[in-house]
């Protein structure tokens, strides 16, 4: 088989690896360099962001993982890189400004060690024989030795683990041969590794480095009964307990249609996906915690309403926001103002009141924040309503609704 | 009273005409290049002297008495179409002299708004093309990456890839600009006739074979049932596609 056809096997069948990021790591080496805030080097026809070489290893596997378009029981084709092949690949495309790293992940073959062992190869020798100072991003594999993972994170920028699914009832139902325990250990073992070589490095610059950039998930959405709180309030837990980055939703594709044990849908649930991401980007970015967006009454998000806006509908009467006075965790809950205009405001009205001209030239939307903010006590154009008129307000200008067909964010 | 200054359309010149005003403790009414109209009724005009070097100074004390990020604003809008913003950049400018570094939290102000804007823009495309720009190998081992950019940012771009891809040879080539830039292995320069190294240097051997790989990943780790090409368009506009082989229709 030559390289080229392997290529297209092995791309193939890494494309539903939802992870783009090449951030969150300071790293030069003889070639190459990562940035602190990632790049994307191109997109691709369904507008994901291509910024690693994203491939398999192999797609050879020994389990049977009901969702996997790999799994050993379809007849598909199969390859396998040889190290020297993915190491080449990465270099000559870097040198080309194709990418700014390589994304390595694999099916598992012959056994998790050996697969591991086989990734970690290739990592090793772009650092140590290539003097590769590019972006690495290892998938570790679930039953591979703790040594292994180790050696992984002494090499990668990243290392991630698949949760798969949101709960272990559905792993076992759709992924028998991958256990939970199998999953949860190594990502706690990153973690760990992770938090101890930060404090060392702050107090030793040469301290060695492991995974700098954290470590990330991936799950997959709409494959199983699992409610959005019960994902939230996961993607909470793994936020706080294993030091995670990122927590990928993927949007379930059905790639095996003959498979019992998983639903039949016409289309993957992107608008869910999307609702999910921004919600993810709540607690991450915002402050926010999972039992603020969902609770038992309200379980799912609301696929009309961006779920920041959600919020403050329910909390209406914790509003107006006085924009002049308000604290920056104030600022971030209004709809309309994010991250960055927080932090204009914040900073612009050291230098005097702003009205609504100056919100508008900081960036704040007003379309969508007039109705929770006031500016010195007044609302904008004398503007006063009830929740149920933004609401109504806010469904009519929110536009993935009215198209049902975005799908950003990677 | 009306002023008016004149000078001879290019980003030195500009920053000539702050320093005169500066200097001349004037409020010129308009500062126009070449291109550009001036006042109907100037009761006086300027004419600003171009020179490099006071150029460079001029930067430098606004670096030392605004601050880095406002000198960076400034470099990054003579990058863009600086052409109808003289007055807010001499404005701006003098913003920094009077507040030091807080001229940039001055975000609900109309100059300091514009200023950022306009460095925004220059700033995006620096990124973008950090991910954008491609190379390609020609047969004396030398790398090309020519490149179509709407603003001036080969200057910027270079030392990106010197951190990089410093153990190759590589030109970068702004072909709306005629420019280049080149790395030789130790130095970085302005390259004044890059068609002198392209000449009988024809694209090398391997390389159709790199490409093809580079176009057989980005085939395949598309995704069918999620395509969306207006969002593909939106992200990497169609006027940056002519460089990028992976966009080549085969």
């Amino acid at each position: 088989m030559t390289v080229e056809e392997k290529m297209a096997v092995l791309a193939d069948a890494a494309k539903y690896d939802a992870s783009c990021s090449s951030s969150g790591s300071n790293r030069k080496g003889a070639t190459g360099a990562t940035l602190p805030s990632g790049c994307c080097h191109s997109w691709t026809p369904d507008g994901r962001c291509v910024s690693l070489l994203k491939i398999l290893l192999s797609n050879v596997c020994i389990y049977d993982c009901a969702y996997c378009i790999n799994r050993c029981g379809n007849d598909v084709k199969r390859a396998t890189f040889a190290v020297d092949e993915v190491i080449n690949l990465t270099a000559e495309f870097y040198r080309r400004n194709y990418i700014e790293g390589l994304f390595l992940s694999s099916a598992v073959f012959v056994s998790p060690d050996h697969t591991m062992e086989q990734m970690m190869q290739v990592a090793k020798k772009l650092r140590e024989e290539k003097h590769f100072g590019g972006y690495i991003h290892l998938k570790a594999i679930p039953g591979a030795s703790m040594e292994l993972i180790d050696q992984a994170g002494r090499y990668a920028d990243r290392v991630s683990v698949n949760i798969e699914l949101p709960s272990s009832a559905s792993l076992s139902l759709l992924a028998p041969e991958k256990k939970k325990g199998d999953i949860i250990r190594p990502m706690a073992y990153i973690g760990e590794h992770w938090k101890q070589a930060q404090i060392e490095r702050r107090k030793n610059r040469k301290a060695p480095r492991f995974a700098p950039a954290g470590q990330s998930t991936q799950m997959i959405i709409g494959a199983t009964p699992e409610s959005d709180k019960h994902i939230l309030d996961l993607s909470q837990n793994l936020y706080d307990s294993y030091s995670l980055k990122r927590v990928y939703f993927s949007a379930y594709m059905p790639v095996n249609k003959h498979e019992a044990r998983l639903p039949l849908l016409p289309m993957p649930p992107l608008l869910r996906e999307h609702r999910l991401y921004q919600a993810d980007w709540l607690l991450r970015m915002y402050k926010f915690k999972a039992h603020e967006i969902l609770n038992d009454n309200e379980p799912n998000l609301d696929p009309q309403l961006d779920p920041k806006a959600g919020w403050a509908l329910r909390n209406f009467h914790q509003f107006p926001v006085e924009i002049n006075t308000a604290d920056y965790g104030w600022l971030l809950r209004v709809p309309g103002i994010g991250v960055l205009s927080a932090k204009r405001i914040i900073s612009a009205r050291r230098t005097g009141r702003l009205d609504f001209s100056h919100l508008r030239r900081i960036g704040v939307v007003l379309k969508r924040a007039q109705y929770f903010i006031t500016c010195s006590g007044k609302f904008h154009a004398g503007l006063r309503s009830s929740a149920a008129a933004v609401r109504q307000a806010l469904i009519l200008k929110d536009k993935p609704t009215a198209q049902a067909k975005q799908l950003q964010l990677f | 009273m009306e002023l008016e200054y004149q000078y001879d359309g290019s980003p030195d010149g500009v920053l000539c005409a702050i320093a005169d005003a500066i200097k001349r403790k004037e409020k010129p009414a308009a500062i126009v290049g070449p291109q550009h109209e001036g006042l109907l009724f100037a009761d006086r005009i300027h004419a600003v002297q171009t020179d490099e070097a006071r150029a460079d100074e001029v930067i430098g004390y606004f670096r030392k008495k605004g601050s880095k990020e406002a000198a960076r604003n400034l470099v990054y809008c003579l990058a863009g179409p600086f052409e109808t913003m003289e007055l807010e950049l001499l404005a701006y400018y003098r913003m920094g002299l009077k507040l030091g570094r807080s001229v940039d939290r001055h975000h609900a102000d109309e100059v300091v708004h514009a200023v950022h804007q306009a460095a925004r823009n220059v700033g995006r495309e620096i990124h973008r093309f950090k991910g954008l720009l491609r190379f390609r190998r020609l047969e004396d081992g030398l790398y090309w990456a020519p490149f179509e950019p709407d603003h001036d940012i080969i200057s910027a771009l270079a030392p990106h890839f010197r951190a990089r891809l410093a153990d190759q040879r590589w030109m970068l080539h702004d072909l709306r600009r005629q420019r280049a830039v080149v790395w030789d292995g130790k130095r970085l320069y302005a390259e004044l006739e890059p068609e002198k190294l392209l000449k009988g240097n024809p694209v090398a051997d391997e390389e159709v074979g790199v490409q093809q790989l580079w176009k057989t990943f980005f085939k395949s780790v598309t995704i069918e049932g999620r395509k969306n090409p207006s969002l593909q368009a939106r992200c990497m506009p169609l006027r940056y596609w002519r460089w990028l082989p992976e966009m080549e229709q085969t």
